[in-house]
């Protein structure tokens, strides 16, 4: 059974889904902006890309927002601010809230002992 | 100064943990073993806290405790995927919410519940999926420079990377990122043949042989472009894995035909057809790979891991074109690797400790038995509390020499002994032996103690020495990761004409035999080879070697300790509840022999095959 804390859960990632997440998408792709490449391309030589860093060195070890979820706007900020995406940084208070509120549904989820479905998805 | 490493992989599938101490591998362990969920995506804590007792060590003693991914640019990849799927993908952005925000990002809470400490550093460390698949290839291995290559469904962005490997540092320097993938592309036929995705893939191999690849142009035409560098890219338009939470699509429906098959139904020849296609496209890509890393690496030496390193008929084919002169593939090659692999990086690269080879050439992976152990004392203690009736035999010898017997007069043997095993493969530590020379092996093993599918082979364990007497083979293959073709002097003409034909009875020709060491052999003379050297498994060496003496045959069959989608068993009470439940003959428990017509009759509370999900 779906608890009311689910439930409300859902209903946040909706309303984030459809009101923040897709009209920027919409926005982005209107200024000519992808991130995916989807399908061949036949004149290209070689798909392999270069690696942005080759070598891993000891500061690399230390992420931003990876040791508190408190963090993850200021390393999502940082992230796509080096990125070039700039617009993309006004998605982070938002995913901060989801943060939290999904962790809460996972721990009544816990306590339950069972095994969340959400652990063994493709993400 | 000494410095101990916890690494933890999490919250995908196969959890693990591992500890490192020094450079040297003291324990690594699937948490799956304990919980006994197949694949168990759940923080480790069990695992961990195997790990801690095996080295002796305090959490507030680590050094450092690091994960094997960054999920921050994993939810780059989730939030950009569905920017770009558009209003289709909410489905799949609700799932990825609930594990990438709900769980991933709360990581260090999970570690400071569990673990109680985030080790003298008071913060976690991170690495890259695939830099902790690259570690665990290249410094486990027995080269001090090595080209690598890691291929798997996705780590954040990469799916695919290639670099090279050298003393303490690793230098990955191309990849192909998400969504172009060859373990999403092995998945998505995995799952259209009937098959589950993430532990399928090995039955879409194994069923590759009885098919012919007849869709293999059609593949190359619509789905995949492959490159001379073995560079390529995915048609998306046929994949569901972008905005649904299936892998394939209608438009892939219509590209083959049918639907998916549905699991547990027959398996038809378009399955098979489709099985051997899709191998197919998957070698010769690999291979391409292979080859243009050499060029760019000039290396003498190819280390790989990322789960599609252990589609060990690729693996074979690599070592059968000689394109290196030395291979090595990390055997828990898989997400499971990765705790391994970050434990290692943060030893080498963050706390610059100087990797140490091992002196004997060999590699440090120490025959990848790592996980934990029983001693005769505990289990007799066991034995006596439940009155299970046993009989101790305490020279060694004598032991290797009553397994040998009873596999040669074809009983089966459950053997448990010494550390378990780390990775998916069962080397001789939990592991369920027979005979190899019987035609009906294979068939008995599947359905009346693996209780699984009937198609599927099974592996021979063969003595180091004796590799190339049975397989066109000439290397090691301790970790069961590379296929060889069985000597064609050794191989029997079967009858293919109905099966050819169209007839999809699978049995009929599984019961033909193809050599004389039918239970080993597969359909296409192929044998997934264990090489087993005294060095690295002295007791298992000695029943191989007592078998050779009895049959004049120094090789036997091993597969895994479980039955279909349990966990290789781990406990001893684990090894004596499959042993009941199935037509195991024999259990040995370190020098305790259990007979089953002398056992009590079993009384199971449950109906164990309902508590297994099928795998």
């Amino acid at each position: 059974m779906i608890s009311t804390k689910a439930n409300r859960a859902m209903q946040k990632i909706r309303n984030f889904f459809e009101k923040e997440l897709m009209p920027l998408a919409e926005t982005l792709k209107e200024s000519g902006i992808s991130f995916l490449a989807l399908g061949p391309d036949h004149d290209a030589d070689t798909y392999y890309i270069d690696r942005h860093k080759a070598t891993i060195s000891r500061g690399d070890f230390e992420i931003e927002g990876g040791n508190c979820a408190d963090d993850l706007e200021r390393a999502l900020v940082d992230l796509w601010t080096s990125q070039g995406y700039p617009q993309l940084t006004t998605l982070a208070p938002a995913l901060c809230e989801l943060a939290k509120i999904c962790h809460s549904v996972e721990i009544e989820q816990e306590q339950k002992g069972d095994v969340s479905p959400a652990m063994y998805v493709l993400f | 100064m000494s410095k101990i490493i916890l690494g933890i992989s999490a919250f995908y599938h196969d959890s693990a943990a591992a500890i490192v101490r020094n450079g040297k591998i003291v324990a690594a362990v699937q948490e799956e073993r304990f919980s006994r969920k197949k694949h168990d995506p759940r923080f480790p804590h069990n695992a961990i806290n195997y790990c801690l007792e095996e080295a002796f060590t305090e959490p507030d003693e680590l050094d450092a405790i690091v994960f094997y991914d960054d999920s921050i640019l994993t939810l780059d990849r989730v939030l950009k995927n569905c920017m770009t799927s558009g209003k289709q993908s909410l489905v799949q952005f609700e799932k990825a919410c609930q594990s990438v925000l709900g769980i991933k990002m709360w990581l260090r809470d999970y570690v400071e519940q569990t673990v109680g400490s985030l080790g003298k550093l008071g913060k976690l460390l991170f690495t890259e999926h695939h830099m902790s698949h690259a570690a665990s290839a290249f410094y486990p291995s027995p080269f001090e420079d090595a080209a690598i290559i890691t291929l798997d469904g996705v780590g954040e962005w990469a799916t695919t990377t290639i670099g090279v490997g050298r003393k303490n540092q690793i230098e990955l320097f191309k990849e192909i990122d998400y969504p172009h993938s060859l373990g999403l592309l092995y998945s998505a036929f995995t799952y259209y043949c009937g098959f589950k995705v993430n532990s399928g893939e090995y039955k879409l191999m194994g069923l590759a042989p009885y098919g012919q690849p007849t869709y293999y142009d059609r593949i190359l035409d619509n789905l995949i472009d492959i490159k001379e560098d073995g560079s390529y890219r995915l048609n998306t338009e046929y994949f569901g894995y972008l905005d649904s939470l299936t892998m394939t699509n209608e438009k892939f429906n219509q590209l083959f035909e049918g639907l998916p098959r549905q699991p547990e139904s027959q398996i038809t020849r378009r399955e098979m057809d489709l099985a051997a296609s899709i191998q197919k496209v998957l070698e010769e890509l690999v291979l391409r790979m292979t080859c243009y890393v050499k060029k760019e690496t000039g290396a003498k030496n190819l280390v790989m891991a990322g789960g599609v390193a252990l589609n060990c008929v690729a693996n074979g084919r690599i070592l059968a074109e000689k394109i290196f002169d030395n291979i090595w593939v990390q055997p828990a090659a898989g997400d499971a690797g990765g705790s391994l692999g970050a434990a290692l990086l943060v030893t080498h690269v963050y706390f610059n400790i100087p990797r140490q080879m091992n002196p004997n050439g060999r590699d440090t992976q120490k025959g990848s038995y790592l996980g934990c152990t029983y001693s005769s004392y505990e289990i007799r203690a066991l034995l006596d509390r439940k009155n299970y009736p046993y009989r101790q035999i305490t020279d060694a010898k004598q032991r290797a020499q009553t397994i040998a017997q009873a596999i040669a007069e074809g009983e089966i043997v459950g053997y448990f002994s010494g550390r378990m095993e780390f990775g998916p493969r069962a080397l001789g530590a939990r592991s369920i032996l027979g005979d190899p020379r019987s035609v009906k092996t294979q068939s008995i093993m599947n359905l009346k103690v693996k209780f699984r599918e009937s198609f599927r082979p099974f592996a021979p364990s063969v003595l180091v020495e004796d590799v190339d007497e049975f397989f066109e083979m000439q290397t090691e293959s301790p970790y069961m990761l590379f296929v060889a073709p069985v000597k064609k002097e050794r191989r029997l003409q079967m009858n293919m004409e109905e099966f050819h034909k169209g007839d999809d009875d699978m049995l009929a020709i599984i019961n033909q035999p193809r050599s004389d060491i039918p239970a080993v052999t597969h359909l296409d003379y192929s044998a997934r080879v264990q090489t087993v050297s005294y060095n690295d498994k002295p007791d298992y060496y000695n029943i191989i070697k007592e078998f050779k003496k009895l049959t004049g045959y120094g090789v036997i069959v091993n597969t895994s300790f479980n039955v279909r989608g349990e966990p290789i068993v781990c406990s001893p009470q684990d090894a004596y509840q499959c042993f009941m439940r199935t037509n195991i003959d024999l259990l040995v428990l370190e020098d305790c022999f259990l007979w089953k017509e002398e056992q009590p009759e079993f009384k199971d509370s449950e109906d164990w095959r309902g508590i297994y999900d099928l795998d």
